[in-house]
Order: structure tokens, then sequence, then C-alpha cells
């Protein structure tokens, strides 16, 4: 395997798992790299602005737990939305290329067929069928909860209090180096913990 | 360096409290290099399977009408892995229904960071309910 060197890789094209969708439903593919808060500032964009009713989030491989902590956090944002959580395999395709052919002959290339876990999760704010093998009703909101403070900007968490284990290490040195002393800044690391 | 600080020491004195900086140092580690741990939620019945990292795949065995496997963090594509191997394995016979949550961590923490997790109920024929 080791005159071999990936090429290629490419997802076997497969039908969203969910039947009686309605045309024109955003589906997020999630991947390994994508950045939360990008994936969640464009989806509650077109949950909350554009007013779509439903959503797909899908990811597979190392991307399968980022998709559930997008699922996440947009019901805990927006609440009351049903789910419906589908689990799959999915088909890659790798194309290996020999990197040391024999010689008079054309290089060969091998094409893997890689089955990697992959989940697909609908979320919806209008009622879908309980009976169907993976939905999930929405959860009962918390009496102290606020549905109406979150936004597409709000999606930034809040600044942290000034607290001093907060301060970078820089500031903590450069408080040791100050004339208080290094005893100074120890005691009041101290008196948090 | 002390006697008492050794590396070697293999127990520790419970009643012993470490000097603060010690202690901040430590939860830092215990951390990073926890183990996960299996949801809040405590099983129902003798057939939950709480797949984690470390254990070897093929030892996640369950028996019974149903099981139900829980993987939280990392252990989420193990877990949709083992299901499905599964239901590979007796074609049409069993039946994944898949839920997920978001585990709140234990403890205070200033910035709590919630946990991604899935649970899969493996059903003979009818979907649970």
């Amino acid at each position: 395997m080791e005159n071999f060197r990936k090429v290629r890789t490419s997802e076997e094209d497969s039908p969203l798992p969910f039947p009686d969708l309605p045309p024109g439903v955003v589906e997020m593919k999630v991947k390994e790299g994508s950045k939360i808060r990008n994936l969640m500032s464009f989806a509650m964009a077109q949950m909350e602005l554009k007013g779509s009713r439903q959503i797909v989030f899908s990811g597979c491989g190392r991307a399968v737990t980022k998709t559930i902590t997008c699922v996440e956090i947009m019901k805990r944002k927006l609440g009351g939305l049903h789910q419906v959580t589908k689990v799959r395999y999915k088909t890659l395709l790798e194309v290996w290329e020999n990197q040391d052919p024999l010689p008079g002959t054309a290089a060969q290339n091998l094409t893997v067929h890689k089955n990697v876990p992959s989940i697909c999760i609908l979320l919806s704010r209008d009622p879908l069928d309980p009976n169907q093998t993976g939905y999930q009703p929405p959860e009962p909101r918390e009496a102290g909860e606020d549905p109406t403070s979150s936004s597409a900007k709000g999606l930034k968490r809040p600044p942290p209090p000034a607290r001093e284990e907060l301060l970078p290490k820089k500031l903590q040195v450069a408080g040791a180096s100050s004339p208080q002393g290094s005893g100074t800044t120890d005691s009041q690391m101290d008196g948090h913990y | 360096m002390s006697s008492s600080h050794g590396g070697a020491a293999p127990t520790e004195d419970p009643q012993a409290q470490p000097p603060p900086h010690h202690h901040q140092h430590h939860q830092h580690r215990r951390r990073r290099g926890s183990a996960p741990r299996p949801p809040c939620a405590p099983p129902g019945s003798g057939t939950d399977v709480f797949v984690s990292m470390r254990t070897d795949f093929r030892a996640h065995g369950g028996g019974g009408p149903e099981i139900r496997l829980h993987g939280l963090g990392l252990a989420v594509t193990r877990a949709i892995n083992l299901a499905l191997q599964l239901q590979a394995a007796s074609p049409g016979a069993l039946r994944l229904h898949a839920s997920t949550s978001s585990d709140p961590p234990d403890g205070a923490a200033m910035r709590p960071r919630h946990n991604s997790a899935i649970h899969i109920r493996v059903c003979r024929e009818a979907p649970c309910v």
C-alpha cells in the first residue's frame, strides 16, 4: 500500500432519506472542517429571517458529531422543533494511484469503495409523523427561558466577565513583574479557588 | 523537589489538600485526559450499551428484544457504526430508532460545554415508541 497514493475521493449521490419532503428545503452538508459559527449563522438566517419551516443537516464520518452539535444548538435556540434522525452508510469512492508501476506498463489506479457512517437530521417547525422511525418530539421549554432572545445576530457568545482567571497569561506575568511583586498576584489568584 | 511530590507514589491521601496551583493543574489535566463518561440518564434495563472509544469494537455485545446504544462525543460515529453493522447482519429484522441529545457537563464550569450524544434503540420489528 505504500506504493499507492490517494488521488481523489468522491461521494456517491444518494437522495435524502425523508419521503414527502417539500422541494426547496435547505440541506446543510456538514464537513469535517466546517465552522459551526458559519453553519449556524446561515441556518439561523434561513429559519428566522427567510421563514423556512424545515431544514436538513447531514454529515458523514468525523463530521457526524459536528452535525449533531449544530442540530442541538438550533433546537436550543429556536425551540419547538420536531426532529427525525436517520442513520445509514454512505459510500465513498477513493481512487488510489500506483506510484511505482512495472516498467513498460501504464500506471494502474485502484478504486476503493468505503462505507462510512452518516447521519441525516430533519428539523421542522411543523409537526411530523410521530410513528416514523427516528422521530423525536420537541422538548418542553423551561420556565425561565426566553424564546425571543435568539436571533441570527446573537450567535456569538456574550463576552465573559473580566475576571482575573480569564486574563491571558501575559497580563499575569506583567502583574508579577510589577512593583507589587509576584506574591500579590498569587494571593489574588488563590482567592478565586 | 520533595519526596512527597514524587511520581512513584501510586495512591494519594484523599484527606490531603493539595496547594491551589497543583489543584488547578490537576483539574486541567484530568479534564483533558479523562475517558468519555456515559450519559446522565440511568440505564433503564440491562440492555444499555455505552459505546466508548476505548472498548474493542467487537466487544460491544448485547442481547434481548431491544438494546439501546449510547454514544457520547467522539464515540457517536462508533455507535452508529455498531448499530448499522447489527442491522446489516440481520437484514430486514432490525430497525434503528435514533435520537440525539446534548449532555450537559457535570460540575460548575465557567463556560459549560455540552457534549453531543446519540441514543440508538435497536428493535426487532416495529419501531420503538
